[in-house]
C-alpha cells in the first residue's frame, strides 16, 4: 500500500473549492458545459461517419 | 400492431420505454419485463451506504409511472429467449413461468453480479459489503456503522474499498464511496481511528477503466492519475492498484498483482464492487438448439453492432457498437450495460500465474440512457421499414462521473470528471484521444450542486413527469 504525498492542496485551493460565489460561477460553467455536450455532442457530421463506416 | 418487449426497468430499459411509448401508436404495446417494480437510482446508493441518505430516496416505484404512460409491466426474470418464434419466457416470483410475444426485442438487463467469481466476496455469505443494489447498500451501512461504534469506542480499524475481482468495473461508484466515507468519518470525529485503504484492478490510479483521462489545468495538461494522488494526499488514503482480489477470508483479502507475487491485505471492513457479466438469459433457436453462444459474448454481453475479436491495440473508435442491433437477429437490440463492448479500454494485462488484471470498460447511467433512447429511435425506424438510422458509440458520447466527497448543500464538495468521448477517439483527437475542450476534473462545492440536481432530475425524467423529454440523458 502505498501513501501519496502528491500534490496537496494549499490553503486558498481550499478555500476556492468553498467559496459559494466561486463555486455557483462553477457550477454554471459546468452544468452549461454537460448540457451543451449532452444536446449537441461535437459529432462528425452524418455522411462522415456513414463514410467511416464504409471505409 | 406492434409489439415491443424490454427486458429491465433500469436506465436503459426506463429509457427506451418511455420513448417508445411517447412516439408508438395506440394500438402497438410496449411490454417491461423487470423482476422488481421498482427503479433504482443507482449513483445515490454511495450516500445511503454511508448512513447519509434514507432507503426509500434512490428508488420509486414504477407501477404509478406506467400505468400513466399505458406502458405494460411483468413482473419477472427473463430466463429464456426463442428469437425464431420471438417469444421472451420470464419466470414469476412464484415459480410460474409465461410466454410473452414481441416483435421487437430490448435486452437491457444490466450488470449480473459475479460475487461467486471471488470466493469470499459479497454480502451473501461472504465477508465484503457491496453498494450495487438497494439491499447491498442497506446492509454496507450497518455494517459500516458498527465499525463507527467500535471506532467511537477508541479501536482502531482498517477499511478497503476498491474492486473485489481482477475484472471488475465501475472504479467510479468505488471512489465516491471512499471519498464519502473518509468525509463522513470526519464529521463523526473518528477519522483518526481508521486506516482507509484502495485496492484495485486498474493498471494506475485514476484509470477508471477508461484508460486514464487527461485535462487542461492551470496551464498544464493534468493526468487523472495526478488528479487522484492529489486527493489520496488529502484525505490520507493508502493505494495499491494492479492488483486482482483471489479470494476473501474473515478480515483477510487475498490477492496477485502485475509481478505474479500474492499478499494479503487485513481489513476491518471492505466494500469491493465484483465483477460485472451479462445476465444469465438462454437464447434457443426453432430446433431447440441453445445459441447463447451466438448472441452473447463469453461473459454473457448481449453482441450487437461491434467490431468485435480484435486485440486491444487494434479496437479504435469504429468497432464501439453505435446502433445496438444483433447482427443474428435485426429485431433483437441490447442497451445499458447488457451490450457487448468490443474490449476493455484500460490496457488488459496477464499476469504470469495466468491472472487477468483488467478493468472493464464502464457504461454510465449517462451512456445507458443514451443507449436506450437510441435503441428506442431505431426500433422506430425498423416498424416504419427502414435500417436503423439512429447511431451513437461510446467513442462519440460524453460520460461524466461526479465523485461526491459530502452532499451537504453549503460544505459539500465533489469531484466533477467530465469527459469526451467516453471511449478515446485517437482518430479525431491523436493527441489524448478526447477533447480537452470539453474535459475536465475539478473538485468543489459546484459538484455537490451537481450531483444533486442530477439525482432529482434524473428521478424526474425517469418517472416521465411533464417536460421529462427536455433532459438529457
Ligand atoms: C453504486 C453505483 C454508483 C454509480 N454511480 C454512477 C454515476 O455516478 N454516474 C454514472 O453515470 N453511472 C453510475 N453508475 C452506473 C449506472 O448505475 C449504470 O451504468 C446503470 O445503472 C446501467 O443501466 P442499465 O439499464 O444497463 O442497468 P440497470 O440500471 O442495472 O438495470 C437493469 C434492469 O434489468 C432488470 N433485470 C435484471 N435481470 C433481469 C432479467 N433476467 N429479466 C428482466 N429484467 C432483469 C433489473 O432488475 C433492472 O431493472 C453507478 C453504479 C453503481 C452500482
Amino acid at each position: 500500500m502505498i501513501q501519496a504525498n502528491e500534490m496537496k492542496p494549499t490553503k486558498s485551493t481550499l478555500f476556492w473549492r468553498g467559496f459559494v460565489l466561486y463555486q455557483f460561477i462553477r457550477f454554471i460553467a459546468l452544468m452549461t458545459k454537460i448540457l451543451k455536450t449532452a444536446m449537441f455532442p461535437p459529432h462528425e457530421k452524418h455522411d462522415e461517419v456513414v463514410a467511416k463506416r464504409t471505409e | 400492431m406492434t409489439r415491443v418487449v424490454i427486458l429491465g426497468a433500469g436506465f436503459a430499459g426506463q429509457t427506451a420505454a418511455l420513448y417508445l411509448r411517447k412516439e408508438l401508436g395506440k394500438d402497438d404495446t410496449v411490454t417491461v419485463v423487470a423482476p422488481f417494480s421498482y427503479f433504482t437510482y443507482y449513483p445515490s446508493l454511495v450516500w445511503v451506504g454511508v448512513g447519509r441518505m434514507s432507503e426509500d430516496r434512490p428508488i420509486f416505484d414504477l407501477e404509478p409511472v406506467y400505468k400513466r404512460h399505458g406502458i405494460q409491466f411483468k413482473k419477472g426474470w427473463a430466463r429464456e429467449v426463442y428469437p425464431d418464434q420471438q417469444e421472451v419466457m420470464m419466470e414469476k416470483e412464484n415459480g410460474e413461468t409465461e410466454r410473452v410475444p414481441y416483435d421487437y426485442l430490448v435486452n437491457a438487463t444490466g450488470p449480473y453480479l459475479n460475487f461467486e467469481g471471488t470466493p469470499g466476496l459479497g454480502p451473501h455469505g461472504g465477508y465484503t459489503q457491496s453498494i450495487c443494489t438497494i439491499g447491498h447498500a442497506k446492509q454496507c451501512r450497518d455494517a459500516y456503522l458498527e465499525q463507527i461504534q467500535r471506532m467511537e469506542k477508541g479501536e482502531q480499524v482498517n477499511i478497503v474499498i476498491g474492486t473485489g475481482h481482477g475484472m471488475s468495473t465501475c472504479q467510479g461508484a468505488a471512489l465516491e464511496y471512499i471519498t464519502n466515507l473518509h468525509r463522513d468519518l470526519l464529521r463523526r470525529k473518528v477519522r483518526d481511528k481508521a486506516k482507509i485503504m484502495w485496492l484495485s484492478n486498474e493498471p494506475r490510479l485514476g484509470d477508471l477503466g477508461v484508460g486514464g483521462i487527461s485535462a487542461r489545468s492551470r496551464g498544464y495538461i493534468m493526468d487523472s492519475e495526478t488528479f487522484a494522488k492529489s486527493l489520496y494526499a488529502e484525505q490520507d488514503i493508502y493505494y495499491q492498484t494492479q492488483s486482482a482480489v483471489t479470494g476473501v477470508e474473515q478480515g483477510k483479502i487475498h490477492w496477485e498483482n502485475y509481478e505474479g507475487e500474492q499478499g494479503e491485505t487485513e481489513f476491518d471492513f471492505a466494500m469491493l464492487i465484483p465483477q460485472f457479466k451479462g445476465r444469465p438469459i438462454r437464447y434457443v433457436d426453432a430446433e431447440g438448439n441453445d445459441i447463447t453462444g451466438k448472441m452473447t459474448n463469453p461473459l454473457g454481453f448481449t453482441l450487437v453492432d461491434g467490431g468485435y475479436g480484435k486485440p486491444w491495440g487494434e479496437i479504435n473508435d469504429k468497432d464501439w457498437p453505435s446502433t445496438y442491433q444483433s447482427p443474428v437477429y435485426k429485431n433483437i437490440f441490447a442497451a445499458g450495460i447488457a451490450f457487448a463492448p468490443p474490449g476493455s479500454i484500460s490496457k488488459p494485462f496477464v499476469n504470469k500465474n495466468g491472472t487477468n488484471i483488467t478493468s472493464v470498460a464502464p457504461r454510465t447511467g449517462m451512456a445507458s440512457g443514451i443507449t436506450g433512447k437510441i435503441v428506442a429511435y431505431n426500433i422506430l425506424d425498423m416498424i416504419q421499414g427502414k435500417e436503423p438510422t439512429h447511431r451513437e458509440a461510446l467513442s462519440g458520447m460524453p460520460g461524466a462521473c461526479i465523485a461526491s466527497i459530502d452532499k451537504s448543500t453549503w460544505n459539500g464538495s465533489a469531484a466533477t470528471i467530465i469527459m469526451y468521448p467516453v471511449a478515446p477517439n485517437f482518430r479525431r483527437y491523436p493527441e489524448y484521444g478526447r477533447d480537452l475542450n470539453i474535459t475536465s476534473m475539478e473538485i468543489g462545492l459546484a459538484g455537490a450542486w451537481m450531483k444533486r440536481l442530477l439525482h432529482t432530475g434524473f428521478i424526474y425524467k425517469m418517472k416521465g413527469l411533464p417536460g421529462w423529454t427536455m433532459i438529457p440523458e
